[in-house]
């Protein structure tokens, strides 16, 4: 049986940048003579959804679903978003996770309550949650580039060489947002 | 170079690649992006039609010149092309003619889950199937191949798991085109009046034998004998999550959906112990199979609801019923119209005036939600129009005054406009209210007859809908502006209760057009504000409730529309005066 396929579960809300960073992610494994499948729920994200991406590399890759339970990594631009998804994921595995809190409707109109730390919750279920917080990413705006920010993170555990990297990256982002992907991306990677 | 393309783009890359010169649709997810992909090639021209019905109409004309031409649209579009679509059978096409159907398994962005196989075996035209972007491409040009050799309309049938998912494509060069086009007569093939019918019919029967045994050889079923067991018969995306949990099975993997290739299916039953029929939505290959006499396996009932996936085509395979799972309540995350969307203005003043609101399908059927809870019907494209003539005429005349029509600009060019011709004609009055966003904002914002502008961005003729309106009969056509509140009231109060029919057109960008453009948020002042919460009945994104019950505005998300000003009995909210602008 050939190798299991990685699988890389994305999410956030609607505009934060999810589906770019699953481009970016597919790209990069594309470029690195994978096989490669990902899948995104478009829908009615704009309008402040939750937003689902999945990329999955491997030498041979059929489903671009994650079987629950299998996922290798979770990068999260909102927690309750990672909380949402995170049983895709194997236990022991690795969430990158944006501090970051947008409430929904139903929280806001007081129907049910915002999870108090979800980061706790996560570990409770036994994931390992590294976390970017909000001043560091470093340069003006950083929630614009957290979701390349993450990337960094997760690249440290990836093989994809820093050449591929930095050519998906920065052919992904506007032109006059380069440098600051290019920081956030490099900053991403310092985390462990 | 091998590309990574979502299954909408290797459509379009193969229907490229296969020489097609005309593309028509209307937007629906998750087929919208075929087109908006189509108008960057060359040599193509890409357009919206008013409704699916028309785009085929188009189509055929073009086919019959001799072109080849790509149509698409979501699987409810296809109930809207049907007429001409059963017809089309009968008639042939000449230049190749495909239709693109996406289904909504799981209803991602739709309002129903049909499964559109159906309408291949009810119209007798062949149907294809991939499972990933690169058999997307590859069928797509074998799709025009089959059309032209059998002279008939063919079906390319995606999910929306194939046209979102993006998959390794190596993408082709474009072949010959043969014109000249022509108008050529042929009145026996083309004039459906029942003499000539009755002959076509006979000849699409023949042709539906051919290509019973074209299935047998056709390229795109395959058998891959893991030879191991089960046997799974599967098509679609399904076999790619069959393939993940199942690798070692045997599969006779069908990218003709119909007509199934019998010989070749016989075969593989007979070779395996135990034969599954793995398929998502309906039992379409599993009820054909069985017709066929065949012992196979299908489903459990529950495996006919939803979009699968792995986990339950595993649960599917070993004939369990699937397990509910049991984690923690997670609050949900519903979507909601954006700050400062035009619709909400329209939603609270119906809300006030506590209407009962036949509504329609876009953006503003969220309407719907709480706590603006203001629309009551939903049932597919153009229909509100029509069903609040029909709550008006049983209605007793006391209670007639509480029904309003609302719907969006596109989807009254859609399908609407009948309605109102409907409601003039026969004598019924009532308000049907026109959510001019000027997009077609749901599907992502394509443009529309409305607008002035083609898919390709060029200007052309705008349709103008008080001038629609007031041409078929409706002498009461006010323009609004949403974000009027009072207007709006006063307007409706003085039209309800009228024997004649009045159109209120209630003109706002959508923000998603205007994004970017300065906006001028609004404030609350924290020292009037009393906690009544009357604005958060607005449901704006852009309101946060404090701790102490008072409400804040999150100054980048608000545009200053001023809908929650207008609504807040004290005057609390303001706009927000910068220091550094004199004014
Ligand atoms: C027959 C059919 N075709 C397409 C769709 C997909 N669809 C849903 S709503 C809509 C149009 C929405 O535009 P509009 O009426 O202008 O409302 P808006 O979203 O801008 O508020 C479309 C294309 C559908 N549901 N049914």
């Amino acid at each position: 049986m050939p190798e299991k396929a990685t699988s890389i579960i994305l999410t956030g809300v609607g505009g934060q940048g999810v589906l770019l960073a699953a481009r970016i992610l597919s790209e990069a494994a594309l470029r690195s003579g994978l096989d490669v499948k990902s899948s995104e729920v478009h829908g009615m994200s704009q309008r402040g959804g939750s937003v689902l991406a999945q990329v999955r590399f491997g030498p041979r890759v059929y489903s671009p679903l994650t079987p629950k339970g299998t996922g290798d990594y979770l990068l999260a631009l909102e927690e309750l978003e990672a909380l949402r998804y995170c049983a895709l994921l194997k236990k022991n595995s690795r969430i990158m996770m944006q501090r970051c809190r947008i409430l929904p409707s139903p929280v806001i109109a007081g129907f049910t309550p915002y999870p108090e730390d979800s980061v706790a919750l996560l570990r409770e279920e036994g994931y390992r949650v590294s976390l970017m917080n909000e001043d560091e990413v470093g340069t003006s705006g950083s929630a614009r580039f957290a979701n390349v920010f993450l990337l960094g993170m997760l690249a440290c555990h990836l093989q994809f060489s820093p050449e591929v990297w930095r050519e998906v990256v920065l052919n992904a982002v506007p032109e006059r947002f380069r440098e600051q992907n290019r920081q956030a991306f490099e900053k991403g990677r310092t985390i462990l | 170079m091998k590309k990574l393309l979502s299954g909408n783009e290797a459509v379009a890359r193969g229907a490229w690649e296969a020489g097609v010169v005309l593309g028509t649709g209307y937007p629906g997810t998750p087929s919208s992006e075929i087109l908006e992909n189509l108008k960057e090639y060359e040599g193509v021209r890409a357009q919206w039609c008013v409704n699916e019905k028309v785009a085929l109409e188009v189509a055929s004309g073009a086919s019959w010149a001799g072109a080849r031409v790509l149509v698409t649209m979501k699987h409810v579009g296809l109930n809207v092309a049907s007429d001409p679509l059963f017809t089309l059978a009968y008639t042939g096409v000449k230049g190749g003619l495909v239709i693109v159907v996406a289904d909504d398994p799981g209803l991602h962005s739709s309002q129903n889950e049909q499964d559109s196989r159906h309408y291949a075996r009810a119209a007798k035209l062949p149907m294809l199937e991939p499972s990933d972007s690169r058999e997307a491409r590859e069928m797509a040009k074998l799709a025009f191949e089959i059309s032209e050799e059998f002279e008939l309309p063919v079906l390319l049938r995606l999910t929306t798991r194939v046209s979102h998912s993006r998959t390794i494509v190596a993408p082709g060069e474009r072949g010959e085109i043969s014109t000249p086009f022509a108008c050529i007569k042929d009145p026996k093939k083309r004039v459906m009046i029942p003499a000539y019918a009755r002959l076509r019919h006979r000849v699409l029967e023949k042709k539906m034998e051919r290509l019973i045994r074209y299935a047998e050889d056709a390229p795109c079923n395959r058998l891959e004998e893991g030879g191991g067991e089960p046997g799974i018969i599967t098509s679609g995306i399904s076999y790619q999550y069959c393939k993940e949990v199942a690798p070692d099975a045997s599969y006779l993997k069908l990218g003709m959906v119909y007509p199934l290739p019998i010989g070749t299916i016989e075969n593989f039953v007979r070779s395996s112990e135990k034969v599954f029929i793995v398929e998502e939505l309906d039992r379409f290959l599993e009820t054909e199979i069985k017709a066929m006499g065949m012992e196979v396996t299908g489903k459990r009932p529950e495996y006919c609801l939803g979009e699968l996936n792995p986990d339950r085509i595993e649960a599917l395979l070993r004939e369990k019923s699937e397990s509910t799972s049991s984690s923690p309540p997670i609050p949900v995350r519903p979507p909601v119209m954006c700050a400062g969307c035009p619709h909400r203005g329209v939603f609270m003043v119906l809300r006030k005036l506590k209407l009962f609101v036949t509504g329609d399908i876009g953006c503003y059927t969220l309407g719907t939600l709480p706590p603006l809870s203001a629309l009551d019907t939903c049932l597919c494209m153009g229909a509100g129009v029509g069903q609040s003539e029909g709550f008006r005429t049983v209605l007793p005349a006391e209670d007639r005054e509480q029904v309003v029509a609302v719907i969006g600009d596109s989807t009254f060019i859609h399908s609407g406009i009948t309605g109102l011709i409907d409601i003039v004609y026969n004598g019924n009055g009532g308000v049907v209210i026109i959510l001019d966003n000027r997009t077609t904002a749901m599907t992502g914002r394509q443009p529309h007859p409305a607008m002035g502008v083609t898919l390709r961005g060029e200007e052309t003729t705008a349709t103008n809908l008080e001038e629609v309106c007031r041409a078929v009969g409706v002498r009461r056509v006010r323009v609004m502006n949403p974000h009027d509140l009072q207007g709006m009231e006063d307007f409706l109060k003085e039209s309800l209760p009228l024997v004649e029919p009045s159109v209120m057109i209630a003109r706002a960008p959508c923000v998603l057009l205007t994004r970017g453009e300065e906006p001028r948020p609004y404030r609350v002042d924290l020292d009037t504000c009393v906690a009544c919460e009357q604005c958060l009945q607005t449901g704006c994104p852009a309101l946060v409730k404090l701790p102490d019950g008072k409400v804040r505005i999150e100054g980048f998300l608000c545009t200053g529309c001023g809908v929650c000003a207008q609504v807040c009995p004290v005057e609390a909210i303001g706009e927000y005066i910068r220091q550094d602008e004199p004014r």
